[in-house]
Order: C-alpha cells, then sequence, then structure tokens
C-alpha cells in the first residue's frame, strides 16, 4: 500500500475508533436530560458526582435558542430511553411528557416538605426552586413603574415594552397560563392588545432583560433569575412582582420539575439523582446562586434578595390546567406573532 | 474482466451502496413513515394543513424572497468580484482571493450576531447612519427580509466569486479574440463571454439559492418566520413531529423544481468550458478600471469580512475572556474537531465512490436528487429519522450511543455537496488515463488508487476540506442525536447566547472563526502545492 493511501485509511480509521470511544456502559452512570441553564444546573450534577462517584452525563437543553428541546428527544427515544432523569425548568412540558407517557411515578422522600400545589398528585413530577415571573424596568427611564401586565396595554408604554416570545419557555408557560385564567377570548384581546401597542417582541427573556438594561425600552416581561443577572452586574435595572395588589391577578411562580423516565437505563442511579435534586441543600445553593431560584421547602434558609414564596400572591390556576392549554395558546401566537 | 475483479468491484459497488441507503435514504424515509403513519394509521392530515392554511402563502413568499433575494445580490456581488480577480486582474489578487474566502468560512450565526451590533436598533453603524438620512436609507432595517438577505448574501457571495474564477480560467480567450475582431468589447463581454460563464456562475447561484433556502439561524435570530423556523416552532412548543415534516414539503419541492430545471440548462452547456488555458492570460483593462475596482472589491471584504470580525473583537475584551472561553468550551472544541474530521472522511470517501460508480451509468441523476433531500430537508426532521433507525437494542447501539451517529448526521447532510464536486472533477478528467490502464492490464482498484485519486488529490481534499467546515458548525441535526456526556461547539455557543455572557460569547465565537481560518489556510497551502506539483507531472 503507498504511503499516501496508508495516511488517507489512517485518518479514515482513526475518527471512528474515537467515536466508538464514545459507547459502551460504564459501572456507576446516570444519565439526565436537563433544561435548567447549563451555568446553574452544572456544579449541582458536579457535587452530586463528587459526593456519590456515579458518573453524570448531561445533555443540556438550547432551547431558548429556538433549537428542538430535550422533550422531542425524550418523545422520540420512547422506545430505548437514553436518559434516566429529566430535569426541567419549568413544568408545564413536564406534564405533556406525563400525558405521553415518557415518565413514570417516583415519590421521593426527598419530596415530602414540598407544598402539594407543586407535586403531581400521582407522583410524576415534583417542583423545587422556583422562579416568577416579573416586571423589569429601567431605573434611568422609568421612575414609576406600572405595577400590573395589564399596564403594558397602557399608551405611555406604547412602543417601548419588550416581551419574549411567548412560544416558547417560561413566556409560553405565561401566556398559556393566563389563556387557562382569562378564557381564550379575553386572553387573545390581552396579547392582540399588546401587539396593537408595539410591544416588542423579542428572542428569549434573556434578550428582553439586556435590552430593558441597556435603556433600549423602558419596560419588560422577564423571569426572577434573568432579572437579578442585569441586578448583580450593576446595570440600571430592577425588578417587582406584577399583580400582588389585593384581588389582583397575581403572578405565575414555575418551578423546576424532575422527573423519573420510563424504563431509563439505570433507574436506581435516577432516584438517587431525584432524591438530591429535592434536598433542602440543593434549593439552597441555587437559591444563592445568580438565578436567585426560589425554594419551595419551607426549611430552606434563603438570602435576602430571593423572594419569599409565602409572600408571593400567585395566579390561581393549577399547572394542568395551564398544561391543558399550551396547545391553545401557541396557535394563537403563532398565527398573530409570526407573520 | 476477470470473477476476482468482478467480484471485488461489485463488494465495492455493494459497500457503497449501503453506507448510501443506510446514511442518506433510511433517516428520511423514517422520518417521511412516521409523518404519514400514526397511532391512527396512515393519514395526510398533516400533509393537507400545508397546502390549505393560509399563512403557508405567507412562509412561501417570505422563504422565496429571502432565497431568491439572496441569490440575486450574492451573484451580482461575486460576479463583480469574480471578474476584478481573473479577468481584470487587479493589483494583489492572490491576497484578494484568499480575504474574500473568510465571510464564508464564518458561521452564520456568528455573522448574524456581528451584524445585530452593527445594525441592530441601537447598533454601531446604525447610531452612525441616523446622522446620514440619505445614505442611511441604502441599509435596511436589520430586522425584516431585507436584513436577512444582507446577512447571508454578504457571508455566501463568496461561493459564486469561486465559480466564477473557476469559470473565467476554464474560458477559451479565442472565443473573445475572434469576436473581438468583429465587434466592440463591451458588445463581446455580453454576447460572447458572459453566456459562455454562464455555467459556471449559475452552478455557484444554485449553491447559493439552496444555502439562502434551508438557512435557519439567521432568520430565527432576526426574527422572520420562513419555513426552516417554521418547522422548529412545530417541534418545540407543539411536538408535532408530523406537521413539522409537512411543512418540509414545500422546500423539498421548491429545491427538486430549481435543481431540474438548473440540470436540464447545464447538461447541454458543459462542453462550452473547455478546459484549454491560454500559457499568459493578458489584460484587456487600464490602469483606472483596476484600481477602481481593486478599492470597489477590497472595500465589500471589509465589509463583509473585517467589519463583523472587528465588532465581534471589541465586544469580547477584555482579553481575559478569551481564556474564560477556552476554559468553559475547550471539551466542547474537541468533540466538533473530532466528528468534524471524522464526517469530512466519510463524506470525501462516500462522495468520491458513488461519482465513481454512477458517471459512466444511467440513474446518476436519481442518485444525485437523493442526495439532496437530506439537506432540504429541516434539521430536526433528520434527527428524528435518525433516532428512529438507530436507537435500537443491538448492534443499532453502537451507532447512536456514540459520536458516529453525528458523524452519519453531517455526512447524510452534506453528501450532495461531496458528490457534485467530485463528479465535477472527475467529468474533467478524460477517460483515456484509465482505458490506457486498464489495456495495460492494471486491476480495476489500481486504477482507482493509482490513476484517478493521485489526480484528484487537490479535488479530494477541497471536498473533504467543505465537509470539515459545514461538520464543524453543524447545529440542527446533531444537536439532537448528540450523545449525553458530549456537546460540540456550536450548540454550546447557541446556548451561551440566551444564556451567558456576551464577552465570552463574543471571544467563543473569535476562537471559532480563527480556528476555521486557520484551517481554510492549512487546505488552501496545501492544495496549492498538491496542484503545482501535479501540474508539473501532467
Amino acid at each position: 500500500m503507498r504511503g499516501w493511501t496508508r495516511t488517507i485509511v489512517g485518518i479514515a480509521i482513526a475518527p471512528i475508533l474515537l467515536c466508538l470511544a464514545g459507547c459502551g456502559k460504564e459501572p456507576s452512570v446516570v444519565v439526565v436530560y436537563t433544561a435548567l441553564d447549563e451555568m446553574y444546573s452544572r456544579p449541582v450534577l458536579d457535587e452530586f458526582e463528587t459526593r456519590t462517584g456515579t458518573e453524570v452525563r448531561a445533555v443540556y437543553d438550547t432551547e431558548a435558542a429556538k433549537t428542538t428541546g430535550l422533550v422531542t428527544r425524550l418523545i422520540a427515544e420512547q422506545t430505548r430511553p437514553r436518559a434516566d432523569v429529566f430535569w426541567n425548568n419549568e413544568v408545564a412540558q413536564t406534564i405533556v411528557l406525563k400525558n405521553k407517557r415518557v415518565i413514570e411515578p417516583y415519590l421521593s422522600p426527598s419530596a415530602e416538605p414540598i407544598p402539594a400545589k407543586f407535586k403531581d398528585p400521582e407522583g410524576y413530577w415534583t417542583g423545587f426552586a422556583a422562579r416568577a415571573r416579573v416586571i423589569i424596568y429601567n431605573t434611568d427611564l422609568v421612575q414609576d413603574p406600572p405595577t400590573l401586565v395589564h399596564d403594558f396595554l397602557k399608551e405611555e408604554w406604547s412602543g417601548k415594552a419588550a416581551i419574549a416570545v411567548p412560544l416558547f419557555g417560561t413566556t409560553a408557560t405565561h401566556a398559556a397560563a393566563l389563556f387557562a385564567f382569562w378564557g381564550d377570548e379575553e386572553a387573545e384581546d390581552f396579547f392582540r392588545g399588546l401587539l396593537d401597542n408595539d410591544v416588542a417582541v423579542l428572542a428569549g427573556n434573556a434578550t428582553v432583560r439586556d435590552m430593558v438594561a441597556r435603556g433600549e425600552y423602558s419596560i419588560g416581561l422577564t423571569d426572577t433569575d434573568d432579572a437579578n443577572g442585569a441586578i448583580e452586574d450593576g446595570l440600571p435595572a430592577k425588578w417587582l412582582l406584577p399583580d400582588q395588589e389585593p384581588g389582583g391577578l397575581g403572578t405565575l411562580v414555575i418551578p423546576n420539575t424532575v422527573a423519573l423516565v420510563k424504563r431509563g437505563p439505570n433507574p436506581d442511579a435516577g432516584k438517587a439523582l431525584i432524591d438530591f435534586l429535592l434536598s433542602p441543600e440543593v434549593e439552597g445553593k441555587l437559591a444563592r446562586m445568580r438565578s436567585i431560584q426560589i425554594p419551595l421547602n419551607p426549611s430552606v434558609e434563603a438570602p435576602e434578595n430571593v423572594p419569599d414564596l409565602a409572600k408571593i400572591k400567585t395566579i390561581d390556576v393549577s399547572f394542568e390546567s395551564t398544561a391543558a392549554k399550551m396547545a391553545v395558546a401557541a396557535e394563537f401566537v403563532q398565527k398573530e406573532f409570526l407573520r | 474482466m476477470s470473477d476476482r475483479t468482478t467480484w471485488s468491484m461489485r463488494g465495492f459497488s455493494a459497500a457503497t451502496a449501503l453506507l448510501f441507503v443506510a446514511i442518506t435514504l433510511l433517516p428520511v424515509g423514517y422520518a417521511l413513515i412516521r409523518s404519514l403513519w400514526g397511532a391512527g394509521g396512515f393519514s395526510l392530515d398533516a400533509y393537507r394543513i400545508v397546502l390549505n392554511e393560509g399563512r403557508q402563502w405567507t412562509l412561501l413568499l417570505n422563504s422565496l424572497g429571502i432565497a431568491f433575494g439572496t441569490t440575486l445580490v450574492a451573484t451580482v456581488l461575486g460576479v463583480l468580484v469574480g471578474f476584478s480577480i481573473e479577468y481584470i486582474r487587479v493589483p494583489a489578487r492572490r491576497a484578494l482571493s484568499y480575504c474574500v474566502a473568510v465571510p464564508f468560512l464564518v458561521p452564520p450565526y456568528i455573522s448574524a450576531v456581528a451584524w445585530i451590533d452593527l445594525l441592530g436598533e441601537n447598533g454601531i453603524l446604525t447610531v452612525f447612519l441616523r446622522k446620514m438620512p440619505g445614505i442611511g436609507a441604502l441599509f435596511p432595517k436589520l430586522y425584516s427580509i431585507p436584513g436577512v438577505i444582507l446577512v447571508l448574501a454578504l457571508t455566501h457571495y463568496p461561493i459564486v466569486v469561486l465559480t466564477t474564477v473557476l469559470a473565467i480560467r476554464q474560458l477559451d480567450r479565442r472565443f473573445e479574440e475572434a469576436a473581438q475582431l468583429v465587434g466592440k468589447k463591451a458588445r463581446v463581454l455580453r454576447s460572447i463571454t458572459l453566456p459562455l460563464l454562464a455555467p459556471g456562475i449559475l452552478s455557484g447561484a444554485l449553491f447559493v439559492f439552496i444555502l439562502a433556502l434551508v438557512s435557519f439561524s439567521v432568520p430565527s435570530l432576526l426574527q422572520v418566520n420562513v419555513y426552516p423556523v417554521e418547522i422548529y416552532s412545530r417541534f418545540s412548543a407543539f411536538y408535532d413531529f408530523r406537521g413539522a415534516t409537512a411543512q418540509a414539503l414545500p422546500l423539498v419541492l421548491t429545491g427538486a423544481v430549481v435543481l431540474s430545471c438548473w440540470a436540464l440548462y447545464i447538461r447541454p452547456r458543459r462542453a462550452w468550458l473547455s478546459g484549454a488555458r491560454r500559457l499568459k492570460t493578458l489584460s484587456h483593462t487600464g490602469p483606472i478600471v483596476r484600481t477602481v475596482s481593486a478599492v470597489c472589491c477590497w472595500s465589500l471584504v471589509a465589509l463583509s469580512a473585517a467589519l463583523p470580525i472587528a465588532v465581534l473583537v471589541r465586544r469580547s475584551l477584555p482579553l481575559t475572556s478569551y481564556v474564560d472561553a477556552w476554559l468553559t468550551a475547550r471539551e466542547e472544541i474537541a468533540t466538533s474537531i473530532l466528528v468534524a474530521t471524522g464526517s469530512a472522511t466519510l463524506l470525501a470517501t462516500l462522495g468520491f465512490s458513488i461519482a465513481y460508480l454512477t458517471r459512466r451509468r444511467s440513474g446518476g441523476g436519481g442518485i444525485y436528487a437523493l442526495s439532496v433531500l437530506p439537506f432540504l430537508l429541516s434539521g430536526p426532521v433528520i434527527g428524528i429519522g435518525l433516532i428512529l433507525l438507530w436507537n435500537h437494542h443491538g448492534m443499532r447501539a453502537l451507532v447512536y450511543d456514540s459520536l458516529i451517529v453525528m458523524v452519519f448526521a453531517c455526512t447524510g447532510r452534506f453528501l450532495f455537496f461531496a458528490h457534485q464536486g467530485t463528479g465535477a472533477a472527475m467529468r474533467d478528467m478524460h477517460a483515456s488515463l484509465e482505458e490506457a490502464a486498464a489495456v495495460a492490464g492494471v486491476t480495476w482498484w489500481r486504477q482507482v488508487t493509482g490513476v484517478l485519486i493521485p489526480i484528484l488529490r487537490p479535488s479530494l481534499f477541497g471536498v473533504w476540506a467543505l465537509g470539515f467546515l459545514f461538520s464543524l458548525r453543524e447545529l440542527d441535526a446533531t444537536v439532537l442525536v448528540c450523545p449525553p456526556g458530549w456537546t460540540t461547539l456550536p450548540v454550546r455557543l447557541f446556548t451561551l447566547m440566551h444564556y451567558g455572557p456576551s464577552r465570552i460569547v463574543a471571544a467563543l465565537s473569535v476562537i471559532t472563526v480563527f480556528m476555521i481560518l486557520f484551517g481554510g489556510a492549512l487546505t488552501a497551502t496545501v492544495y496549492a502545492k498538491t496542484r503545482k506539483v501535479l501540474d508539473a507531472r501532467y
């Protein structure tokens, strides 16, 4: 064989052999698909790996960038699941997986202190470390910020407000919750009103935060974790919980949710990971991070800048009702917002 | 031919066919079958919705508008630059040739991020242009169809530059010289030169059209709704796989129509560019034209390449961002290089094998059409097809649980380019070389390894380099099949775009760009050296 032929064959075979190195079963492994931002979830998973010696193989999501999410992958892999645990950063899609029988019940002992509202009654998923929907405003431009989501329809905020496209992530969940609470007609009127008032529809919650902090828009709707990022970066922005007045709508509190994947390859390791994720220690860790995730376990002490769950007025709608409205809200948003 | 030769040839053909079917056709087949058969059995409902829904026309207009607009702008720019390099022969044309390639080497989503900084609502250029109302109106609003066309055209025009330059090199100037005896230069250019060059120019335009038609990252970032964005919405917001696959139907039909027209136009005109070269090509233009052309070309390079990279570098400061970016993504960089190397090798090998087997047989057009399907179908559709095909117990698990599935994803998507590139190079080769070897009793395998491959080595290397580039920045299909514990650089970059500090995104983007530029420079150097050796030999 000539020298160059040997070289070409070597180049052809070597990557294939190296690629094969990616397969094979390790003695102690757990596979987790996680939608929580990698910068927050990785330290928690690394901690689990250090403590238990179980190798954690994670797949992180890019859903906020509109590439196809973990949920689609989990559904497609149903005949031979590769994941043991699904760690979602919200709840509606976890309920979708329950309805499609992708996950199975597991009642973790760590879940006991968590309020019933944030757990599936049949044990399919458990919530922890939540975020709240908030109004963010630029402190250089706004002295008297709006306190209701309906204020986004007022003329004074015409062309000065921003939201993330309500087709993905927590904005989609928020939209579905409004459809569930108000009914389809009133919710559609609200969102059409936003468009008529020239609300800017941006790529994601982080973009809303950046644009408001930069002064390109005066107010925006985002989550507590994104809003806190602006404050920690020393930008001229503050946030508040909307609709907190007596008799008010309330805001949406969206928990992280964790679930055991049905027929996952490592069920015992999966259960151990779920027990760890639901522990007070992990909620405390997530509360102290830049994301200021709100602990649901009442025994967890959170820093002062983390909202107190007991003092938040929440929208009076169940997560199941919200999940049931996801498709309806998405159809409407697609028709009205994406032309 | 002896029995042993016949059997070895059959084995080679069978292996090639098996790989082609497994990598290209089966994932597409699985995806299509899944879109037609659901829990309730066979149903065309998903496709009926695509054909009947009113907003589908808006999507089609947007997608076609962007594809045609990008092709038009890129072709005009590409032809002008190509002519400047090879016809007008501007000063420093070799350096210009290399710099013109840079915009194409930069991944489109990185370009879009840079252009958002430049022409966004409060972009650097936007603020500057607002002070000049007349000139400001020349630049479109970025978050619009013209904005998408601007970004895509500035990224893809180098393709047309390349095909124009190659076409001019193959032009037999004797046609022009004969025509200039009876007509003026302008008329000769219009009536003789441009029609002769049209097949080559249109080949580049075709590539640009297809790339613009299936582009997802730029329209998504600039919030323009086109079919690839709609397909992603169907997956992410509705988990509607059947609807998403059906949404790809207009892309496939449009691509099929355009490719058919191109094939009908090109086939009878292939012989026009004879490959005959004059030993010395004289420049036909005066110094003023050459100088003005050079200034315009370098201005375009500055706008399309230097400016976006400069914006990214500025955004990435301080320099510690590069250390942070490297620490954040060094494993992903290694994974991407590994997958891209494997994909490029498989692409070059399979592309060569298919081109060799089909070049003297009928059915080559069919293979060509089938190989473009995975590219026209959206990345997630192919990703789902790969999961359905490979995610099973047994031997198939070896593929799905390893990086091989990502190599297959990239190879399936870009086989069309590898097949096309190698096939074009083989057509330029005279059959007498192989025939002489056959008469001398050389086996078909030795003909391939001893005659064909050495002569085609520069082209094969070019196909390998293009495959490496495309695979390095591939995101759409690989994000769905990436094995747990592994992440590629594009996935990391896209994640950081929305969650991480922008200086890290910019630093990682700059690292990606310079990695690709370094690879491109290496490729060009090796290609030039190999070409020189072969030119001297033959």
